[in-house]
């Protein structure tokens, strides 16, 4: 059997033992937009609903996209069951002082965090911006998905109500 | 110990640590060097520039000069033209003279010099504290590294240079100090001191300068006839063990009386120049 | 690996699983994890006739950059490993990242409170200025510390930490060693007096120290080097301040061309952030902070801070050509910017509202006057000098026209001095005025089109350029064609079309694209540090994936 047969099947298993369990959300520090330090299990929801946790940056224009949208989409969802957003900027110090001011200039209505070394990013091992995730009841990942195009967020309502 | 008492003992631990140079204890008393000696290594400093270069001239071009001229029997410089900045405008333009040649280029190839920025330099093309391609700031400790050394190679030159014809014949002749259990090489190379045209620096105002005087500018290979191996094993000490002759046409654009040639012995395995020599065109 | 062994451990990995009992499997699998993610990006180089005056020989016909992440971990514990492969790097990439090799390997403990780390490990002090080490893939940057790290989070509202170690170089390691140690208060859980207050008040404080041996004949260097940096966050109602001040002993270095002046930096920045309305300004020194483990370092290589600029960061085709980047040996700057949420169904903003932004920045050199000395030069504090690097004039205006269709609409209007950035050969000041029109269209469902238009318009440097770029997604389908037309470039045979074509799929966090054309010369920045990208045509294959 060849080397590389023997990586693939390596990464077969991996890939098992990846999915056979839904991923826990890792432990790191993160800042709230007023600069207090928080653990990254605020980011779980109080009342175990769904989380939607999505990782972006203010230079990222898809992110801004997507979150706008989710923003106007939100409340419609909170209405049939308990789903709590909450956006991580990967923004590093050269945007994080701004955030603040870009966030209340945007109109979002929930809650966003700053990442600014990356720590939380690499721990989930997200590659590139935007990349969401959507945490079931028991806060394990379900759902992931990297990029956005408009209406992608009807997947992620879909995904959302099978969880109910 | 308590975690917490642990992270202060650590934060003191670093405080410790700065140190201040006062003013007048920053130039310090040089090493002579140690030409007198008879196994003298002598150290190959190699500098990859390029006229367009305008931070070359401050950095590379003065640890140049003023390593040459501190250590003047023991540095032998040698400055490549090569990658972007060395490139010629279209003539008529200033910048037009094209330094480059095609051993200076296959040198930058080797070695990839040029791709990590210019000015840098190669010292006896070995590391120094793990890196190979130098910032000039680091050319002075790297030559003194070498500076007490005892050779392990020796090269002594004849050279014959008729001006009549411009034909140079030089022939080496090497010893081996020591048994050497590694096979060994030879480069020579043709170089022309004062090569006056453009040079950006942007220490200046203007920048662009035409009147600049290139030092120790690469002009040619110099491969003898009998190819470039001296030993193809290991060699026990003997004196003049190997001869080697390099001949060349010495083109009418160069100045013979501001040109030598360069000799240098290295290591096969490695890279590493274990001698070089240089003789003067004229006298 | 003989095969047959090799064959027996595939089984067993394959079928492992059913093998074992379920509770058993359950137990193990709920306690460990294993994760990680890849990317792979491939590039094939054709000749180009019309690139050839600006590229730079690329000898190797193709390049490749790889990398593969893996993390375990199991209760407190976590390990992991980063291999990384170049074979060769790509065009524009440091060519000392060069063959394969595990980058980067780490175990991290987590007790009480405490974690340690031995191994490579990510770190920023601050906003950076006396410690950053991170990494960004794209740009070729990893300036990881490979040592022991100890964090300590007990306290409720202090957390402590203490580094020491040397940086990752490529496939090997800077020559100097780092130690570090930072510490960080928030007074509201620490002082009794502030705990309910409104006013949220952290502090901290860092010092951060490398060493390298003196071997120079010529000069006495300091071997021991040390930044320390103090820092405060004030919040309050919709106010919030950040202030942090550095300052560092004499560091000769190539960067600095050996100078013996002290450093210093200072960062300020204030923001108020209402109702739809946010108002931030800010303001910056820095004067000789090039802070590396290795004083003959240059480029990136081992830096142990991190400068970040107070400018915007413009992620426009066009308006990227020309990026500012902080300059370690002293700038002044500051900056203001306003971001605004117009109400819907408002005489300006619409029947759905809009969003505008709008931004001034400025840098200057700092007030130097120069000592016959090796100090340098001396600094007075608080004057900007009267050399301009960068200015930034900016409108963004985003609207949505109506349930399918978004307009972003841009005006950008910025000054470089390229005599101080030299991100070219162009000698002077380059002034460009730049417009960008994107319409984002929803066709279907899962279907949408993009389409953007921008023009560049300056005189100098390579000239004005035009752009148009369409982008069309379907589900997980996704293709793109662009050309940049540099057609004010006054150089003869190289006011050229850029045009590329990209085609990809995705799902989940799985991405591949394919793209083929001419790419042109830019410069890729994140944060405060660049990568000339030279110009290239050829075929681009990109793989990335998560799991």
């Amino acid at each position: 059997m060849s080397k590389t047969g023997f990586c693939f099947a390596l990464l077969l298993l991996i890939g098992q033992l990846a999915f056979a369990q839904g991923r826990k959300l890792p432990l790191a520090s993160l800042k709230t937009l007023t600069g207090e330090t928080l653990n990254s299990s605020h980011i779980l929801s109080a009342d175990s609903g769904v989380v939607i946790l999505s990782f972006w940056a203010t230079w990222c224009k898809p992110c801004l996209h997507e979150l706008d949208n989710l923003n106007e989409a939100l409340p419609t969802w909170q209405k049939n069951q308990s789903v709590k957003l909450v956006a991580v900027s990967v923004d590093d110090a050269r945007n994080t002082a701004k955030l603040p001011a870009f966030v209340a200039g945007r109109g979002w209505k929930f809650e966003v965090l700053s990442d600014a070394n990356a720590e939380l990013k690499r721990l989930m091992n997200v590659v590139n911006v935007p990349h969401t995730f959507l945490l079931n009841k028991e806060s394990k990942i379900v759902y992931q998905h990297t990029s956005y195009a408009p209406g992608d967020e009807e997947e992620l309502w879909e995904k959302i109500q099978a969880l109910k | 110990m308590k975690p917490f008492h642990f992270s202060i003992l650590l934060l003191f631990f670093t405080l410790s640590a700065c140190d201040n140079i006062p003013l007048e204890d920053i130039e310090q008393a040089q090493n002579n060097d140690n030409a007198g000696q008879r196994r003298t290594r002598k150290v190959l400093l190699e500098y990859y520039t390029g006229h367009t270069c305008g931070a070359c001239p401050g950095s590379g071009g003065v640890a140049v000069n003023q390593l040459s001229g501190l250590y003047p029997n023991q540095v032998v410089a040698l400055a490549v033209h090569a990658g972007f900045f060395a490139r010629a405008r279209p003539a008529g333009q200033p910048f037009d003279y094209d330094f480059r040649t095609a051993a200076g280029n296959s040198l930058d190839d080797a070695f990839g010099v040029s791709s990590t920025g210019t000015p840098k330099g190669l010292i006896n093309r070995n590391t120094y504290n793990g890196s190979l391609i130098l910032t000039p700031s680091a050319w002075s400790s790297a030559v003194a590294s070498y500076l007490n050394d005892s050779a392990l190679v020796g090269i002594s030159l004849e050279k014959t240079f008729i001006e009549s014809n411009r034909q140079l014949t030089i022939n080496a002749t090497f010893t081996a100090f020591e048994n050497l259990d590694f096979p060994l090489r030879v480069a020579a190379y043709l170089v022309e001191d004062s090569v006056v045209n453009w040079q950006r620096d942007y220490t200046k105002t203007p920048e662009d300068s035409p009147d600049y005087a290139h030092r120790f500018v690469l002009r040619s290979d110099l491969v003898p006839a009998e190819g470039a191996q001296l030993s193809n094993g290991p060699q026990n000490a003997a004196k003049d063990f190997v001869t080697r002759s390099f001949s060349a046409s010495i083109s009418n654009e160069l100045q013979a009386r501001y040109s030598k040639a360069i000799v240098v012995a290295y290591r096969q395995d490695s890279g590493e120049v274990l001698q070089c020599e240089t003789v003067s065109l004229l006298p | 690996m003989p095969s047959k062994f090799r064959f027996t451990v595939c089984a067993f990995l394959l079928y492992a699983p059913i093998l074992l009992a379920q509770e058993d499997l359950e137990q193990l699998l709920n306690k460990a994890e294993i994760h990680g993610d890849f990317q792979s990006d491939f590039q094939y180089y054709q000749d180009d006739k019309a690139l050839e005056s600006q590229v730079q020989q690329i000898p190797e016909k193709m390049g490749s950059n790889s990398y593969l992440n893996l993390s375990y971990s199991m209760g407190n514990l976590r390990a992991g490993l980063r291999y990384e492969a170049y074979f060769p790097a790509l065009a524009g990439f440091d060519r000392r990242y060069n063959g394969s090799g595990i980058a980067n390997r780490f175990v991290t403990y987590d007790w009480k409170g405490l974690e340690v780390t031995a191994g490579h490990f990510y770190e920023q002090f601050g906003s950076g200025i006396t410690l950053r080490t991170y990494q960004d893939w794209n740009l070729g940057y990893d300036n990881a510390i490979d040592g022991f790290r100890v964090v300590y989070n007990g306290l409720k509202g202090v957390k402590i930490k203490g580094l020491v170690g040397t940086q990752r170089l490529y496939f090997s390691k800077g020559e100097g060693t780092v130690r570090g140690a930072d510490a960080e208060v928030s007074l509201n859980d620490v002082l009794p007096c502030m705990t309910n207050k409104k006013l949220m008040w952290q502090i901290g404080g860092s010092f951060v120290s490398k060493y390298q041996a003196d071997n120079d004949p010529l000069l006495k260097l300091p071997e021991n080097v040390a930044t320390w940096g103090l820092r405060s966050n004030w919040s309050i109602d919709k106010l919030t301040f950040y202030a942090e001040y550095a300052a560092k002993n004499n560091d000769p270095s190539f960067v600095n061309s050996n100078i013996y002046k002290a450093g210093n930096a200072l960062l300020f920045t204030g923001s108020y952030a209402g109702n739809g309305l946010g108002i931030s300004v800010g303001a910056k020194r820095i004067d000789n902070m090039d802070f590396r483990s290795d004083r003959n370092a240059s480029i990136n290589d081992v830096l142990i801070n991190y400068l970040p600029p107070l400018t915007p960061q413009h992620t426009y085709r066009l308006v990227s050509l020309y990026p500012y980047v902080t300059q370690p040996l002293g700038e002044m700057a500051l900056q203001a910017e306003i971001s605004y949420n117009i109400p819907e169904v408002s005489a300006l903003g619409g029947k759905f509202g809009s969003k505008v932004t709008a931004n001034w920045s400025r840098v200057n050199n700092i007030d130097k006057t120069p000592t016959n000395n090796r100090l340098g030069y001396t600094s007075d504090f608080m004057k900007f000098g009267d050399q301009r690097y960068f200015e930034n004039v900016s409108v963004d205006i985003n609207r949505k026209l109506n349930e399918k269709t978004k307009i972003t609409a841009a005006y950008i209007y910025t000054e470089l001095n390229n005599n101080v950035l030299r991100l070219s050969d162009f000698k002077g000041t380059i002034y460009s005025h730049s417009v960008v029109v994107n319409v984002l269209q929803k066709l279907a469902s899962r279907r949408s089109i993009s389409i953007n238009a921008e023009w560049m318009g300056t005189e100098q440097e390579r000239g004005s350029w035009a752009s148009l770029a369409l982008e069309f997604t379907e589900k997980w389908f996704f293709a793109a064609l662009s050309d940049d037309y540099n057609y004010g470039n006054p150089e003869k045979g190289l006011d050229l079309h850029y045009m590329s074509g990209t085609v990809g799929v995705k799902k989940g966090a799985t991405r591949f694209s394919t793209t083929f054309g001419r790419q042109r010369a830019g410069v890729i920045c994140v944060g405060g540090i660049c990568r000339l990208v030279p110009a290239t045509s050829g075929l681009t294959l990109s793989l990335s994936s998560s799991f």
